[in-house]
């Protein structure tokens, strides 16, 4: 045997014992409750601050922001019952040297089990009913005074044009705050993702099948586009700024752009690099990668 | 080990030692594969104007099929069928012994050999030195990712080695206990003398070796063809369709080896359902089978059904690839050999079926290795017998029916997302049986803290985070934000490696002794546990945090507003790899020097434990016949142990 062995080893807990030491659990569950919930409400509202949560820019950010509070607040209690009734367990009665004796012969009560699953029904119900209630509004559709974008994702680029303004475009995104906007997402190769974190909005780019997405953006700002499908080899470098501007600046913006290069021909090629026309646009100090 | 069997046979001839084996294995694989390769470059390559675009996919995948029948050949996995199909005979016991290695000595751990503790053992060997190199991928990407830019190597190497990171990691923990445990200790457990079907059982090990050598052939592949386009995998584990159809010529060696490797699951999981359904011995009854053969029951179930779903993805990329089909090619004008007009869902769908039940093909047996562990190092019965089992196969049959919850934001079926939200959140409620049964079980015991309980309980710890996170992953609206990020990776690596490893590492410790009959040093597992742990959680922590930064996943390079985390995530994931490398050290210095171990160190009841170390290579001299359940611990009740020929089964010794 390789555990050490103390010559002794702690009594039976008595039922008397057993029934204050589920008393001290229980207080020491509520305890670390309490404390984790503090901690965290206390600290929640200056997440976004600390750039833990993404500026919360768009128009369903603030409510799933809530959605994420919320279940964090629902989980805590119960990761605080896994970890105190296991250590308390392990802490109490436990040992480094082998039991000479056996402990109760504890079996679960139906109404027990009754209580418990009942318990997680109404977690879940609650969890799902929730759930539920935002799901209309990300796949809700603006229907007035809409800005519709569509958006090509190819290796390693997004290109954005704008069919209301003669599809003029580029690979830069520009959007008019407050101003309700829906994207026609696709791809000329293989899958991407395209992700605005700012805007808690995220949609696959999928080549031969055009998604949809839509977002009110509500704070002035540059934001990320950020590609979220491994999609080859830049996949990293896939990202592009989204500039939220008042209508006026929009208008003169794309009152610049030029026309839109027609999306290239839905293609799968063997990539090369050497000869590929497609920039990649090294966004950081990473000068060397790119080729094209 | 080996001492029962060295006794039967003390000499041996080179020829005996070397024929057949792993050695004559390799050489005809080479053979073979050179064949393969030549006669492609010979008969098939004449008549294109030039070797057409897929020439070297063709010879590579001819190549490997004939390496696979040279190891089959080289190993003697032919040899006894050919014998008894010419003899038109049934081979007698002394010949299905023979086969099983009896009398070989060592040499039966390298070659074609049925017994299931041999072929336990073989799993055991390979899963490590699998985790071993899928941590080494581990540790090359958080290098990578300790700062900000590309610092260590290309972005084409770096989804290569994330590539194969996870598909290794994958590949070893679908394994690792239905290989290992389930080979060497469920048919010990249910009184049964080797697996229902054991040259399949054989067959399915022979079927992973050339699997992990070929994929571990991927980085070198392609290596000649200039930088960008031939070498490594861009696609990750996932292998959706267009990009694996894409990326260079590893995608190939990529789809055969882990179709060999599905396949080789495949065949195990039908042998443990089978062996579990028909070899129980008299008195095991469903509901006296410890909860580690739930587990693994539980488990092939899901590895049956859904890796073939898997394998018929990577069926159909092959095709796309070698033979120019286009089932995912997606491409609407077409190419110069015609393909065109798939569809780049499919894949994802045929991916998910397998992929999702796969992470329950991984835990399922955790649960019920934790639960066995809990209660056998607590000296009670379970909290709830039939509750556990509940737990396990609730999980079971939701697992099938939650793998749209992957396409949330694919675009695929939105109108089914309402459904598979509810089935993804009911599913959290069989786990939570489990949970209950395991805290049950531990509250009031005689708590022995070994290092495996220690692992136990840390799998609770653990897995509850991963199961908390899932839960914002379950709710469409939050995953739409959280898909496709780090938050992903943190939430199943804590299911994975805080849950599942961690009961893998539980189960090495447990059963080691009574698989190599030696005891695992317990100072060297205390100070895995600890470094294990700490590391893994905080580092895991931290990339939790980066996911609800915006960080995406996958990146080999990220915006310097990802620094924080991601360092500390590097600096604790480098902890948790060095905790894993005193465990890879102590496996290998307690195999050779460690104390030597008692038929039944820990006192537990279940029947592996009361068959002497080293197990014979029958398991029992007599069947055994069962009287009571494996939980029989508690007073007053378990005065007396109820399975026969347990001496003394009450905490003995």
């Amino acid at each position: 045997m390789s555990d050490a062995q103390p010559p002794t080893t702690p009594p039976a807990p008595t039922v008397a014992e057993a029934r204050g030491s589920i008393r001290r659990a229980v207080l020491y569950w509520a305890i670390l409750t309490v404390v984790l919930e503090l901690a965290f409400i206390l600290l929640a509202p200056y997440l976004t601050a600390w750039q833990i949560l993404p500026p919360a820019a768009g128009d369903r950010s603030d409510e799933i922001n809530t959605v994420m509070w919320l279940f964090s607040v629902l989980s805590l209690p119960v990761f605080a019952m896994v970890v105190v009734f296991a250590l308390y367990s392990a802490s109490a009665w436990g040992s480094r040297a082998r039991p000479r004796a056996q402990g109760p012969a504890m079996l679960v009560s139906s109404r027990f089990i009754g209580w418990w699953l009942a318990i997680s029904v109404v977690l879940v119900v609650f969890l799902y009913v929730y759930g539920l209630a935002f799901l209309a509004q990300v796949d809700a559709r603006p229907t007035s005074n809409v800005l519709r974008v569509s958006v090509n994702g190819e290796q390693w680029l997004w290109n954005y044009s704008y069919p209301q303004y003669g599809d003029v475009g580029g690979s830069e995104l520009w959007l008019v705050v407050n101003r309700p906007t829906t994207f026609t997402i696709t791809s000329s190769d293989v899958q991407h993702s395209f992700w605005i974190p700012a805007f808690d909005i995220k949609q696959d780019a999928v080549p031969g099948e055009p998604t949809s997405i839509s977002v009110t953006p509500k704070q002035l700002g540059d934001y990320q586009v950020r590609c979220a499908e491994l999609c080859g080899i830049y996949h990293s470098y896939m990202e592009t700024p989204v500039h939220v501007v008042t209508q006026d600046v929009f208008d003169a913006q794309v009152a610049n752009l030029p026309p839109a290069a027609p999306p290239a021909a839905s293609s799968l090629v063997p990539i090369q690099l050497a000869t590929s026309a497609q920039a990649v646009v090294p966004r950081r100090d990473t000068a060397g990668l790119a080729e094209g | 080990m080996s001492a029962a069997h060295a006794a039967d046979t003390p000499t041996y001839n080179a020829r005996q030692l070397l024929v057949p084996s792993y050695l004559t294995g390799a050489i005809l694989g080479i053979v073979g594969f050179l064949i393969g390769h030549w006669y492609v470059a010979q008969y098939i390559g004449v008549g294109h104007d030039e070797a057409g675009p897929n020439f070297t996919e063709q010879a590579l995948v001819i190549g490997y099929i004939l390496a696979l029948v040279g190891w089959l050949i080289g190993i003697g996995a032919f040899k006894y069928p050919i014998t008894w199909l010419l003899a038109r005979r049934e081979p007698d016991h002394e010949e299905d012994l023979r086969l099983a290695g009896a009398g070989q000595g060592w040499v039966r751990y390298f070659r074609f050999t049925t017994d299931h503790k041999v072929v336990g053992i073989q799993y055991l060997v390979l899963v490590l030195i699998m985790l071993g190199l899928g941590g080494l991928g581990a540790f090359l990407i958080r290098s990578e990712l300790a700062r900000p830019g590309a610092l260590l190597y290309p972005p084409n190497t770096y989804n290569t080695i994330v590539t194969m990171h996870g598909m290794l990691m994958i590949l070893a923990t679908i394994t690792f206990f239905i290989g290992p445990f389930g080979n060497f200790v469920v048919p010990i457990m249910i009184g049964a003398r080797d697996m229902a079907f054991p040259r399949l059982n054989a067959l399915s090990f022979a079927l992973l070796v050339p699997a992990v050598v070929i994929f571990l052939s991927i980085p070198w592949l392609g290596l000649g063809q200039s930088a960008g386009t031939g070498g490594g995998l861009q696609t990750g584990w996932t292998f959706y369709g267009p990009i694996a159809d894409q990326t260079g010529i590893g995608a190939t060696a990529f789809a055969f080896s882990v179709l060999l490797a599905g396949t080789s699951s495949i065949l195990g999981g039908i042998n443990v359902i089978v062996t579990i359904v028909t070899m129980r011995t008299r008195g095991m009854r469903w509901t006296r089978l410890p909860m580690t053969v739930w587990g693994i029951f539980g488990s092939a179930l899901l590895v049956a059904i859904g890796t073939s779903s898997f394998t018929a993805d990577l069926f159909l990329i092959l095709l796309d690839r070698v033979w120019n089909t286009s089932f995912f090619y997606v491409a609407t004008g077409g190419n110069s050999v015609g393909q065109g007009g798939g569809n780049a869902w499919l894949s994802q769908n045929l991916f998910w079926f397998f992929g999702h039940p796969e992470v329950y093909v991984i835990v399922l047996p955790a649960f019920g290795i934790v639960m066995d562990l809990i209660a056998i190092f607590s000296r009670k019965p379970l909290f709830g017998y039939k509750t556990g089992v509940i737990g396990i196969m609730g999980v079971v049959v939701l697992s099938f029916l939650v793998w749209q919850h992957h396409e949330f934001v694919s675009g695929w079926a939105p109108e089914l997302r309402f459904w598979y939200m509810a089935t993804t959140e009911l599913i959290s409620i069989p786990t939570g049986l489990v949970f209950l049964v395991a805290l049950g079980t531990i509250w009031r015991g005689r708590v022995w803290l070994t290092v495996p309980m220690a692992f136990a309980i840390a799998f609770l710890w653990n897995f509850v985070v991963g199961g908390l996170t899932g839960v914002f992953l379950s709710d469409v609206p939050a995953d739409v934000q959280l898909h496709g990020g780090m938050f992903v990776v943190s939430h199943f690596h804590f299911t994975i490696v805080g849950g599942s490893l961690m009961g893998f590492f539980a189960a090495v410790y447990f059963w080691f002794p009574k698989m190599t009959g030696r005891m695992m040093d317990a100072r060297l597992g205390w100070i895995h546990f600890w470094l294990a742990n700490i590391g893994f959680n905080i580092a895991f922590l931290a990339i939790m945090v980066a996911g609800l930064q915006g960080m995406p996943r996958r990146v080999a390079d990220y915006d310097p507003v990802f620094a924080t985390p991601n360092l500390i995530a590097s600096i604790f994931a480098y902890v948790l790899i060095a905790g894993v490398a005193v465990f890879f050290f102590n496996v290998v210095y307690s195999w050779v020097a460690g104390e030597k171990a008692a038929a039944n160190p820990w006192g537990a009841l279940s029947l592996e434990w009361q068959v002497p170390t080293p197990v014979p290579l029958e398991n029992f001299e007599q069947i055994p016949v069962v009287t009571t359940g494996p939980y029989d611990y508690g007073e007053p009740a378990a005065a007396t142990p109820g399975i026969e020929h347990a001496a003394g089964g009450e905490v003995a010794g």
